[in-house]
């Protein structure tokens, strides 16, 4: 059985059979329904493709089990040459450091698979993330959208403040594409930008708050409802937003005050996709990029050496 | 400059024919026009990325130009090393795929219009994700030209120093690959878009290009396999390192479209 299991036969079959059984998949979506399998790839290789199961291929027993042949064959491996390099007179453990990294990172990425979350959000500022109630409360203070030459995005930005359970106020900080945020184990990327027809309201805690059209709010103890975009009856052709308050109607134009409240801006406003993710995989997987890293340079530094 | 680059490798390309019918012309002429063109094309990829303020390696010409960069770098150490066998055939056949890949880099499907990275391409992983795999990459099509010539070649001798060369490069080229197409790749992937994998299909032709040299190696190192299966696992494994590269981004789609 040993001598199947670490069999280089195994490892050939195994690597050959992941090759040829992933190349098909990679030749049409993945996930997708039904339908549009049959619509996109016709009567024949639409029903194929979601009888076999390649429709969701990397979660299936096409590659499932090449992968777990490979698993144990690497696993089998990588146990036996351990043993001999301890008994070596002169052991040598930079294959097997590698071998070792690969089997953590299918283990990790397993782990990770099946552990991690994430939620993907649509926010405007005044928005607040949705996060456990004992945790730090992040506010969007501010979307900005910067372009190179008015077209071409240069950035996706998310201002937010970061408050301790209890404060009023914490400090500003940014979330931009390739620079996620981390909040107590939760990671915050920036995925996206849209610009919407808004009405940003101050509110007493001089926080500003974007409204898109039939949504509300509460400040303080004014309710506003943002309708649409209206002109005031008594100067026409200066726009206005059409306003709920506290169930009273009125058109509000940029910089009036009611009360607690300013209208700050109105029209087209900057709104942020964020995807919130937790991965308790994450250290495992870096982990194993490391033991990857580390196995090949002691491969490399020993031929170096040799030669 | 690139355009530079590839009339000088042209004329090395033509220097070296020559050569074989007129043996009076001086070896040492070869190298310059192949020099000269390897400077072009470093300058050119300098050049650009100073313009940029960003390495220059986020669009399909930039990527070509350094591929062809650091592929006709290889060529230009080639003869001059002592620890790989050197063949004539795969020095010029090199110089062929170089001037290849600048050809793609000339055509519509690449243009050169100087366009500043979109904040997915914007981090320092891109950089390693991409300067490393296509210095995996120029290897792999070192053992690629070798591979050929084993095939074509009656000479055992030949053959003999063909197939030493394949593996070689392919052993040097692959932990590069590694590093730079899956790794590097999959931490520039968590910090851009919060997931290390994707299975984009980019991301799993990477895949399948890196488990085809894991099994030439396995195959040739460890089974002591040469002869014509390796080399033709050394033409299929650059194949699918070309298709990786090109083929994803024309044919299929994905994330990874931004090398069009």
């Amino acid at each position: 059985m040993i001598k199947v299991l670490t069999s280089l036969r195994l490892t050939l079959l195994s690597l050959g059979a992941l090759i040829l059984l992933t190349i098909p998949a990679t030749l049409f979506p993945q996930g997708l329904t039904q339908d549009l399998y049959l619509e996109r790839l016709g009567s024949f290789w639409g029903p194929l493709v979601w009888n076999t199961g390649y429709h969701n291929f990397f979660t299936s027993l096409w590659f499932l089990i090449p992968l777990g042949l490979f698993t144990l064959n690497l696993g089998a491996c990588t146990l036996t040459r351990l043993f001999k390099q301890f008994k070596a007179k002169k052991p040598f453990f930079g294959p097997d450091v590698l071998h070792v990294g690969i089997l953590l990172l299918i283990a990790a990425s397993l782990g990770s698979y099946q552990s991690r979350s994430e939620v993907v959000l649509d926010l405007g500022p005044g928005d607040e993330l949705p996060f456990s109630n004992n945790g730090p409360r992040i506010l969007i203070r501010d979307v900005k959208f910067e372009t190179y030459d008015g077209k071409r995005p240069k950035d996706w930005i998310t201002q937010v403040e970061v408050l301790a359970p209890g404060a009023s106020t914490g400090p500003l900080q940014e979330i931009k594409v390739n620079q996620p945020l981390e909040v107590q184990g939760i990671s915050l990327y920036q995925q996206g930008y849209q610009q919407r027809v808004a009405a940003v309201i101050v509110g007493p805690d001089g926080r500003p708050t974007a409204l898109t059209e039939g949504s509300q709010r509460t400040f303080g103890s004014t309710t506003i409802k943002f309708v649409a975009l209206m002109e005031k009856k008594d100067r026409p052709g200066v726009q206005g937003a059409g306003l709920i308050v506290n169930e009273v109607p009125m058109v509000l134009e940029v910089g009036e005050s009611l009360s607690e409240v300013k209208l700050e801006a109105l029209g087209l406003q900057g709104f942020t996709t964020l995807k919130a993710a937790s991965d308790p995989g994450f250290f495992w997987v870096l982990g194993s990029f490391c033991l990857i890293g580390v196995g090949f340079g002691m491969i490399a530094f020993r031929k170096i050496k040799e030669a | 400059m690139a355009t530079f680059g590839f009339f000088a490798i042209l004329a090395a390309l033509i220097l070296g024919a020559a050569q074989v019918f007129s043996k009076g012309l001086p070896r040492w002429l070869v190298p310059i026009p192949l020099a000269l063109g390897t400077l072009a094309l470093w300058a050119e990829f300098i050049a650009r990325t100073w313009a940029l303020g960003f390495p220059a390696l986020t669009g399909m010409f930039e990527s070509l130009v350094f591929f062809s960069g650091a592929l006709s770098l290889l060529l230009l150490v080639y003869p001059y090393q002592k620890k790989f066998p050197f063949l004539p055939l795969v020095y010029y056949g090199g110089l062929v795929v170089v001037l290849g890949l600048l050809a793609l880099a000339s055509s519509p499907l690449a243009p050169s219009t100087l366009v500043p990275p979109i904040p997915a391409l914007k981090s320092g992983w891109l950089a390693l994700h991409v300067s490393f795999a296509f210095i995996g990459e120029a290897f792999f099509a070192v053992s690629f030209v070798a591979a050929l010539v084993y095939l074509l070649s009656r000479k055992e001798e030949v053959k003999k120093s063909a197939d030493r060369l394949m593996y070689l490069t392919i052993a040097l080229g692959y932990p590069l690959f590694t590093l730079g197409a899956l790794i590097f790749g999959a931490v520039w992937a968590q910090y851009a878009w919060g997931r290390w994998w994707g299975w984009d299909p980019k991301e799993t032709w990477a895949l399948v290009t890196w488990l085809f040299y894991t099994f030439y190696l396995h195959h040739r190192l460890f089974l002591k396999k040469t002869g014509k299966v390796s080399a033709w696992l050394a033409v299929i494994g650059f194949v699918s390192t070309l298709f990786t590269f090109f083929g994803v981004n024309f044919l299929l789609a994905g994330l990874h479209s931004y090398g069009r």
